[in-house]
């Protein structure tokens, strides 16, 4: 018995490690190639943030039984997106907050959450929030006043582009229309540089 | 001769590997399984889904389902698959939600099919949530069941399987769920069934 194991170890180990290598694989590119991804259901109905100063944000419909946002979105949230690409320059996101609880959340093309605030982080009712890049943001500060303190919150992201998710609590059917409003006001552009 | 059997030996070998490791990555990845999942009594959570820390895992598995995961500054999402008893949740079955719901700004709770579709139901209401919720702070048993019930109900559909999820909106629990125990989540307990 023992031989036989020892003479079909070699193969055995084989086997084992190469179960865990497929395994480290598929857990690493399964993120980048799924086909259903919350990041490409999002930017496939994602509009570009536009260099001509333009506010380019859709509001979804809000989630019910055969129209959903994404699997397991929540229905008593209405949800609106705009896409970012920072080689275009710093992107600005922009929106004043309610009563009832609203979200902001920086996603990847895969779809993870790379930043997320809610309207606790709200100065005086606005949520205003810019995306840099390393290099946008030395040149931002750069030009800041020395005497004043900056509005806006800046955050440095790794990667040029990806999706931004509002999303704002409609717990009544008759909070929607109010909340798409609140939303379809709030603001996506790209700053010009320099 | 011996040339052969080893080149045989060989592609075996990665054949058992390639079959190996598809079945541990679908065990790991299955929401039962997966590690960097938090379970509490029926709720099963991952804290740190929709953080830039999260683990591999969670990230995969979220991927796969296409789920934006809930920022630990938005909130928490707590996921139920089964009754207080394990029998998986089915809409054949009226159920008992009580307990209290954890503090939260705003909650909502709502019924999904297991890969994550909204259900369709007679009462076209896909969710129950802090505002519409009789009682408050003082919230009685929530009913889940197909046919409306007393007080606060959450409607299902016909039939088939389903998952809950209870969704706390800005939560003081993001912080500490290390102090989450099961006692202080909400039990489910199954009523009667249908045949």
């Amino acid at each position: 018995m023992s031989g036989l194991l020892l003479r079909y170890s070699p193969f055995i180990l084989g086997a084992a490690l190469s179960s865990v290598l497929l395994h480290i694989l598929i857990l690493l590119v399964l993120p980048l190639v799924a086909p259903r991804t919350s990041g490409q259901l999002l930017a496939d109905r994602a509009v570009l943030g536009d260099r001509a100063g333009q506010s380019a944000l859709s509001v979804l419909a809000v989630s019910r039984p055969g129209a959903q946002a994404y699997p397991f979105a929540d229905p008593a949230m209405v949800t609106a997106l705009c896409a970012f690409d920072l080689t275009e320059g710093p992107f600005r996101i922009r929106t004043s907050t309610g009563e009832a609880f609203l979200s902001l959340a920086v996603l990847s093309p895969a779809g993870r959450v790379l930043h997320a605030l809610s309207d606790k982080a709200a100065t005086r009712r606005m949520l205003d929030v810019v995306l840099v890049t390393e290099q946008q943001q030395r040149a931002l500060e750069a030009q800041d006043p020395e005497d004043e303190a900056v509005q806006e919150l800046r955050l440095r992201m790794t990667a040029p582009k990806g999706t931004v998710l509002l999303r704002t609590f409609a717990p009544r059917p008759s909070d929607i229309a109010a909340a798409r409003e609140l939303l379809g006001r709030a603001e996506c552009r790209t700053l010009q540089d320099g | 001769m011996r040339h052969l059997s080893s080149i045989a030996a060989m592609l075996v070998t990665l054949a058992a590997g390639l079959a190996g490791g598809t079945a541990l990555t679908a065990t790991l990845l299955d929401p039962a399984h997966v590690p960097g999942a938090a379970r509490y009594g029926v709720w099963t959570l991952w804290p740190r889904a929709g953080a830039p820390d999260a683990d591999p895992y969670t990230v995969a598995l979220f991927a796969r389902r296409g789920e934006v995961a809930m920022a630990p500054s938005e909130g928490l999402a707590l996921y139920a698959q089964r009754d207080g008893a394990g029998a998986p949740l089915s809409a054949a079955c009226v159920y008992r939600m009580g307990g209290g719901i954890p503090p939260a700004r705003a909650w909502t709770l709502t019924a999904y099919r297991p890969d994550g579709a909204l259900v369709e139901n007679p009462a076209r209401r896909a969710g129950l949530t802090s505002a519409e919720a009789l009682g408050g702070a003082e919230l009685g048993d929530i009913t889940i069941s197909r046919d409306p019930g007393p007080g606060n109900w959450l409607p299902l559909p016909e039939q088939g399987r389903f998952v809950l999820v209870l969704r706390l909106y800005d939560t003081p629990l993001t912080a500490v769920t290390a102090a989450l125990d099961a006692e202080r989540l909400p039990r489910i307990t199954r009523l009667d069934c249908r045949p």
